[in-house]
């Protein structure tokens, strides 16, 4: 990781752990292709950090994260999207221990593709979980790569799609 | 296992034109079933030694019901949902059993299988054969809505995480990193604790051959590809279905392995995982995993096939290509994952 994605990568850690900022950056129409291409992945760690954040104290179950992110940093079609739920081990534990989900974000890197002449960009980030309680217990949990379809809004860049990957190795 | 979520209308689909289908289903690109290259279902032995005895029987039986539902797949489920345990609830949900079923699923599906008057979830002789029971429904309502992408078995156990109309709506495995998860920890178990493991010297072959199978037939798409084949990708490959150059090889070792080596998603964390065995280029051997750009910001894969050949996913608007070996540019270096990926990741 370079420096750059170091300090964003704990940079949006330290926004979601402080609750920390309240809108996207913002999709100025033309700007050099680097400033896009950092723009649409902060925006992508910033969701994907939001999204997997559950916090097991005062959320209702494990989608309540990932709603909060799609709202705070998705299109309305977003929303729908990650609306549901599957059975989730995860949150019995984080449930049993009164814990939450501390992530940080790094990019992914492969094959860069282009920025693209349209409204739509594409940012791939790794998010790395750990379950955390006040009481000092903590545990890891599988990372996973959020690949993000990154819209630009007249409120900014907004996520409009997300695919996620498992990454574990064995 | 989740309540399945109600289902859309089948009358508002068919009420749509018949053009906008046609380009729907153009667009959205394959079904469940004819993906290019996708290895045939292997039917693993079961690892009798890894199951409960008093399990052994009854889910014998029941995995002869259908052929996408095996033993090890049924054993991984029973090991995730309840870790072999016939009492388990959930007050939550109220799951209950081997098979963590709720309800209204038992309600619907649940038999007196082994005739003692009772259809109980909690009692394994009913349990086991419910659940391929269920799972062979998903397997067959799932290999009806053509639109899906994705495996049929990995499309199946997400429905039976999340529900089929989640399925249904998303059009493959819902994004919600429980479900993808589960579907990963399901197969994982099912390869390896569950199967007995498949020869060694047959691996580096039947890898190659998994990358073979995608080379000049299946298209680049960034994002894209999951363990068990191609997937939609992301801007600008958003209607393609296909691989990254990460992806592809992560696949070919899944698939060639039997599910024995799984390499992490990026190319640049292949690196990291592989690094402790760089391979010289003058040694290289099938199977070796050529790298491109720089320690901290790896950028590219290929696999080695042998004979300064490699198979990579190029770039978008591309199809898996066989080349020869590029050595310039910010090539890296090669590692060699087989056996040392399988002991130390």
């Amino acid at each position: 990781m370079d420096n750059h994605w170091r300090s964003t990568a704990i940079a949006v850690t330290a926004l979601i752990a402080a609750g920390g900022y309240s809108s996207p950056p913002p999709a100025p129409p033309a700007r050099p292709v680097a400033d896009i291409r950092s723009a649409v992945t902060e925006t992508c760690a910033r969701f994907a950090v939001a999204a997997v954040s559950i916090d097991a104290t005062v959320d209702a179950d494990s989608s309540a994260a990932r709603l909060r992110a799609a709202r705070e940093y998705g299109t309305s079609g977003l929303v729908d999207q990650v609306a549901g739920h599957g059975t989730d081990p995860t949150w019995s534990l984080l449930h049993e221990h009164r814990a939450r989900i501390r992530a940080t974000a790094e990019p992914v890197h492969d094959d860069p593709p282009p920025v693209l002449d349209g409204s739509d960009q594409p940012a791939g980030v790794i998010v790395t979980r750990t379950a955390v309680a006040e009481n000092g217990w903590q545990q890891s949990l599988p990372s996973l790569v959020f690949y993000c379809t990154v819209r630009s809004t007249p409120a900014g860049w907004r996520i409009s799609q997300v695919n996620i990957a498992d990454t574990s190795s064995s | 296992m989740n309540r399945p979520s109600p289902l859309p209308a089948i009358g508002a689909i068919a009420a749509l034109p018949v053009a906008m289908l046609l380009v729907l289903l153009l667009t959205m690109g394959a079904t469940t079933t004819a993906l290019p290259g996708r290895p045939a279902p292997v039917a693993a032995q079961l690892n009798e030694a890894a199951i409960p005895t008093w399990a052994l029987a009854p889910l014998s039986v029941a995995a002869a019901a259908c052929p996408e539902v095996t033993a090890p797949l049924l054993a991984a489920q029973i090991h995730v949902e309840s870790s072999w345990n016939p009492d388990a609830y959930n007050t939550g949900s109220q799951a209950t059993g081997l098979a963590q079923f709720i309800p209204g699923t038992w309600a619907e599906f649940g038999r007196d299988h082994n005739g003692d008057g009772t259809a109980n979830p909690r009692d394994p002789a009913d349990a086991i054969p419910t659940q391929t029971r269920y799972m062979c429904h998903l397997v067959d309502l799932l290999r009806g809505w053509t639109s899906l992408t994705g495996q049929l078995v990995d499309l199946a156990l997400a429905a039976y995480n999340a529900g089929p109309g989640n399925v249904r709506r998303h059009n493959g495995i819902p994004p919600f990193p429980e479900t993808t998860l589960y579907v990963r920890k399901v197969r994982d178990l099912a390869t390896t604790t569950y199967a007995l493991a498949p020869p060694a010297d047959d691996l580096i072959t039947a890898v190659i051959a998994a990358a073979q199978a995608h080379v000049g037939r299946t298209p680049y798409a960034w994002g894209g590809g999951t363990l068990t084949g191609p997937s939609r990708g992301m801007p600008p490959d958003t209607h393609v279905i296909g691989f990254d150059c990460s992806s592809l090889v992560r696949h070919a070792f899944h698939q060639g392995s039997n599910g024995t080596i799984t390499l992490p998603r990026t190319a640049q964390e292949q690196y990291n995982a592989t690094r402790n065995n760089p391979i010289p280029v003058d040694q290289l051997q099938p199977g070796d995993l050529l790298f491109w750009g720089t320690g901290l910001r790896v950028h590219h894969v290929a696999l080695y096939v042998g004979e300064g050949q490699m198979i990579e996913a190029p770039r978008s608007g591309t199809l898996i290509t066989l080349a020869t070996v590029r050595l310039s540019g910010d090539h890296l270096g090669a590692t060699r994952p087989s056996t040392a990926a399988t002991s130390s990741m």
